[in-house]
């Protein structure tokens, strides 16, 4: 019976090894201030009709976990920077920042 | 003329598109897949839509990077005419081909219907066949054609005449009952600097066809095949 | 782990199932095993209950291609073509998350068809809700309208159309019946068998996780508190890899590279595994190490049992596997080789080498027990059918019945519902939602297929045998009034607990009153569903017997619409009205009772109806066709109207005993084998004596224009509406369901 390879690999790297781990890159992406936001709106809604009229306003966004081989917190900083300007937000309607797990 | 058609995965539009440009216009066409980075020749490029990757992201976020998109933007940068439809247009957008950003349906749902759209500007490859203010009805089908641009860019759109096509009443009248989605201005369309990148995102290969519902979706068509038979919007190749 | 009691009642087997079992092994089976039976003899994948029942529909025919027993039905629509068609339930897990229950349910049916190598190319729904004046009813509705919305939409196939219906049963225990139409060259037709000794088998799609796998897990190391992050109870759809599958599978069943393929569905891994070696007279022995998983630590039971979505099982002809792995590589799709089919007819399911199922696939099959449940007319049917119009007092004046009846969700515009669904994506949509049966145009040839999903619950609870009979004529003349013959149906079977011997009673009566109408009306049964236990609370929902019917227009520029076309158009009711008010709207909206008896339904009259529609529409003598239902001539004539913004002026005779009720039986009775037809003046003759020929009564009753919609009875004026007014009534009230919920702060 032919066996095909790595399909049975599991899906996190084996821990203890002795390699460093990965950092944990979390990026937040938003939208930008001036741009219409419909779902936060229909969220605040929600909240009100549930009764939390003390939330005054929702601005829906999104949340990225990224595990990042990186010798140093900067260097997965700037790695996630890329990524996030690249490709996880659209900087023509988003802005984003980054969180770095401490190791 | 040759059309080629971008098939990106997730692309379902790609067969309409096909069919209205080889079988209802009587072109030649053919599929081009996102991994190819050769149009082979074509003197027109369709993006069709769909749900490239998914949507997921952002719509047209993952698509944008596909290999035969560096040829895209090659044919794009040399005058050739390349039309993005409803997806297609959001991919144009996340590469940067068209300045803005698509946003959700400001109604929080997708919508499926025939609108009337008011054609804005004639000299484009796309709408050189049409008379100024000539109210196309063409069918609508997005969850996220909420055309967004930042207060500057609109401005410079306005400005250059590079609103392509507006949401209107069957009469032509800009109203805000005719806009089904929130696109500021009532946008339905736009084209570059250059004007040889149109995206719109009503589907006119939908209206090529009485049968189907509509034919004005035709001329988009007709318009660059009278185009490129007079010398304009050709590429080197 | 012990196999106790206990155990067994996780697994949902009785004691002597149980028995049955070790006597078949003969011995105890393992914890995997009994996980294989547990579900293979479920109610779902064993149809236990309602075998002995479905094995007397008519399933042959002469177009019939493919009856029952694959994993759809196929009908031969000439030109080398074929229809291949089914209809499906989710019922259960929409009402645990509707948004993914729905979709999860689009994508099981769409993946039945394109298993069968045919492109699918139509979807439709059925649906069912209790009262949109509860919160937790409107919450249900619009995710399973997004969740069908968000699927089909993404994958590119296009919702032509459908039926909605409410009643307070379905309250806790909502419908999504889900049907999908695709085309394939007739002898093309690719089926789910695993044959060939040493054929790879191949298993490509999405990983394989915890989704969906009820009841006992095994206990292993891993297993802490993270055990509910790891196990949803809902499987999430993803579209776009159904889309890759889709087209990666048409691409390599060009290639007649395949043995056999089957869609992982129900039961996953465990039921295309079984079917196919059963299907096929072979066995088949897997490996679930190869499995690709997107968990870890996951045993054998959870990769058998495990109901990810967007996965199937292939048989690949050996020699042919690198073409058919490469062909997966252009999508970014792997396909993955984990065991081969067997001479030995069993199912053997290894990990890491060592056996831990060895099955004889006959056993989870053919051999699954199969259960004639006893059966009893219930208590409330005499009772419910009797129907004394004394007791109702005096009717409302018919102005104000037409109005509320308008507005009852059940018959008012659905649009709110429908512009959510992507009709047009292909560029065949001819007839879309809301226009009567959906049409869509067979490219390539000069044909087009009608298809219709239907099913009035009402009549059915009122009398099982001629309500289901009634489905079958309503879903059929649907079909024929777009101008289609009627070629092939499947079914939906939504009752309530089988054990319940009157349930049981209503399962026997309906499909007896189903096959008889199939019969007579020459529309075989080529495949379907049943979904039992739809009940809360001891509460079973309505019986609902869905009925979808596919029908075949010669010509495609013949299809029809219910919608008039041109003032001055004659309207012609064709078919014989009785004053018939049992199991109504009208007595549901006006009076909140079902009761009575169903319509009378002469059978031979409708095949003549049926036939002389599709007459009538290839000699292009009529111009519109509506057939009636809930509602009567009044709500079928204003939604002729409403479409195209053409009023009508009628004068219909009344219906006797001339008492308080006759306006009422008159206008919004719903006797059968009716259609409103609209006809250009210069038609009217050659209509009559095509009419005349098929023994149907047609009766002019009116004309098309203006813009109100006048009715009279005998002269005397009942209803007399500005148009503009009732369309709004009928427009407006499902989405006013809706708006209440927003709260501007």
């Amino acid at each position: 019976m032919r066996s095909s390879p790595g399909c049975s690999r599991q899906l996190r790297p084996d821990r203890g090894r002795g390699q460093e781990e990965p950092l944990r890159a979390r990026v937040f992406v938003t939208l930008k201030p001036s741009v219409f936001d419909p779902q936060g709106t229909t969220v605040a809604e929600a909240l009100h009709t549930l009764g939390y009229h003390a939330v005054k306003d929702v601005r829906q966004g999104k949340y990225f976990e990224l595990d990042i081989d990186a010798s140093s917190s900067d260097e997965a900083k700037r790695l996630a920077g890329e990524a996030a300007g690249k490709l996880l937000a659209n900087p023509v309607i988003e802005s984003y920042r980054i969180e770095i797990d401490a190791s | 003329m040759k059309f080629a058609v971008v098939v990106f995965p997730g692309s379902n539009c790609d067969h309409d598109a096909y069919h209205a440009a080889k079988h209802v216009l009587g072109q030649d066409a053919e599929l081009v897949w996102h991994k190819d980075a050769d149009l082979r020749g074509a003197d027109v490029v369709i993006l069709p839509g769909g749900f490239a990757h998914g949507d997921y992201l952002r719509t047209g976020a993952i698509a944008r990077f596909s290999p035969v998109m560096a040829e895209v933007q090659k044919f794009a940068a040399a005058g050739g005419p390349v039309l993005g439809i409803c997806n297609g247009f959001q991919i144009l957008l996340e590469a940067g081909l068209l300045p803005g950003a698509m946003l959700r349906n400001n109604v929080l749902q997708f919508r499926c219907e025939h609108v009337s759209v008011r054609v804005e500007q004639t000299d484009t490859p796309f709408t050189a066949a049409c008379a100024p203010g000539q109210v196309l009805r063409i069918p609508i089908a997005h969850g996220e054609g909420n055309f967004y641009a930042e207060p500057d860019v609109l401005e410079r759109l306005e400005q250059n005449r590079q609103v392509i096509f507006r949401y209107a009443t069957a009469a032509g009248e800009v109203t805000a009952a005719a806009n089904p989605n929130g696109s500021i201005n009532n946008i339905a369309g736009i084209c570059s600097e250059h004007r040889n990148v149109v995206g719109l995102m009503p589907h006119p290969e939908r209206a090529c066809e009485l049968a189907v519902g509509s034919a004005d979706g035709l001329v988009l068509f007709e318009s660059v095949v009278n185009a490129l038979s007079q010398g304009a919007f050709v590429t080197a190749r | 782990m012990i196999i106790d009691d206990s155990a067994l009642e996780r697994h949902n087997l009785t004691p002597d199932e149980y028995q049955r079992i070790v006597e078949m092994l003969g011995r105890e089976p393992t914890i995997t095993e009994l996980g294989i039976f547990s579900v293979m003899w479920s109610e779902h994948c064993s149809y236990k209950s309602s075998r002995v029942h479905l094995k007397t529909l008519p399933t042959t025919g002469k177009r019939v291609l493919q009856g029952p027993g694959e994993n759809a039905g196929a009908v031969d629509i000439g030109d080398g073509l074929a229809a291949v068609f089914k209809i499906e339930s989710h019922n259960h897990p929409s009402f645990i998350e509707p948004y993914q229950g729905a979709a999860t349910g689009v994508g099981g049916i769409i993946r039945d068809i394109f298993t069968m190598g045919a492109r699918p190319i139509a979807l439709l729904n059925s649906l069912r809700f209790g009262s949109l004046d509860d919160p937790l009813v409107r919450r249900t509705m619009s995710g399973v309208v997004a969740g069908i919305a968000g699927y089909g939409n993404s994958i590119g196939i296009p919702t032509v159309g459908g039926e909605i219906g409410f009643d307070e049963s379905y309250s806790g225990n909502p419908l999504v019946n889900v049907f999908c139409l695709g085309i394939s060259k007739a002898d093309e037709i690719i089926k789910g068998t695993a044959s060939g000794a040493g054929n790879p088998v191949y298993y490509v799609g999405a990983k394989t996780g915890r989704d969906g796998i009820h009841g006992a897990t095994m206990a292993s190391a891993e297993f802490d508190d993270k055990l509910e992050e790891k196990r949803p109870a809902v499987q999430v759809g993803d579209p776009f890899m159904e889309k890759l599958l889709l087209e990666a599978c048409l691409e390599v069943m060009k290639t007649d590279a395949l043995v056999g393929i089957q869609d992982m569905g129900a039961a996953g891994l465990t039921c295309s595994t079984c079917e196919m070696g059963s299907r096929g007279g072979a066995g088949v022995e897997i490996d679930v190490a190869h499995v690709p998983q997107r968990e870890t630590g996951m045993t054998p039971y959870e990769i058998m049992l495990s109901e990810s979505q967007e996965r199937m099982l292939l048989v690949v002809k050996k020699g042919r596997e690198s073409e058919v792995e490469r062909i997966f590589e252009k999508w970014d799709l792997h396909a993955v080789h984990i065991g081969n089919v067997t001479t030995d007819g069993r199912m053997r399911v290894k990990h890491r080498g060592e056996v831990v199922a060895d099955i004889p696939n006959p056993f989870l099959t053919d051999e699954a027990p199969v259960y004639r449940r006893p059966m009893q007319e219930p208590e409330y049917l005499k009772h419910a059918q009797q129907l004394s119009f004394a007791e109702l007092g005096k009717p409302a004046a018919p102005r104000d019945v037409f109005r509320r009846l308008l507005a009852s969700p059940g018959i008012a515009s659905k649009r709110w519902v429908y512009r959510q669904y992507d009709h047009m994506v292909r560029t065949n949509t001819l007839v879309v939602p809301g226009m009567g049966a959906g049409v869509v145009r067979v490219k390539g040839t000069t044909r087009a297929l009608a298809m219709s999903t239907d099913c009035n619950s009402r009549f059915v609870y009122l009398d099982p045998y001629h309500g289901a009979q009634l489905a079958v004529a309503e879903a059929a003349r649907n079909v024929a009034c777009a101008g289609a013959l009627p070629i092939g149906a499947t079914n939906c079977l939504n009752f309530g607990n089988p054990q319940k011997p009157d349930v049981m009673w209503q399962f026997a009566r309906a499909v007896e009153g189903m096959g008889a109408a199939c019969r007579a009306l020459d529309v075989p049964i080529t495949g379907g569903n049943v979904s039992l236990y739809n009940e809360t609370d001891g509460r079973a929902v309505l019986p609902t017997p869905v009925i979808g019917v596919v029908g075949l227009i010669e010509h495609a520029d013949r299809a029809l619409r219910r919608a008039f076309r041109a003032d001055g158009d004659v309207i012609v009711l064709l078919g014989e009205s009785a004053p018939e008010l049992g199991g109504s709207e009208y007595l549901h909206v006006m009076h909140g009772l079902i009761r009575g008896v169903p319509p009378a339904l002469n059978l031979g009259r409708e095949k003549s109806l049926q036939q002389l529609l599709v007459d009538a529409a290839e000699a292009r003598v009529i111009e519109s066709a509506h057939d009636c239902a809930e509602g009567g001539i009044a709500v079928t004539v204003a939604e002729s109207c409403f479409d195209t913004a053409l009023g009508a002026t009628l004068d219909v005779p009344a219906l006797s005993p001339l008492d308080d009720f006759s306006d009422i039986a008159t206008l919004f009775g719903e006797s059968a084998s009716r259609v409103v037809v609209s006809v250009r003046p210069g038609n009217v003759d050659r209509l009559a004596s095509l009419a005349r020929a098929a023994g149907v009564s047609a009766l002019q009753i009116g004309f098309v224009g203006g813009s109100r919609i006048s009715i009279r009875i005998a002269g005397r004026s009942v209803i007399d509406e500005l148009l503009a007014d009732a369309e709004q009534v009928w427009s407006n009230a499902i989405g006013s369901y809706f708006e209440k919920q927003r709260v501007i702060a």
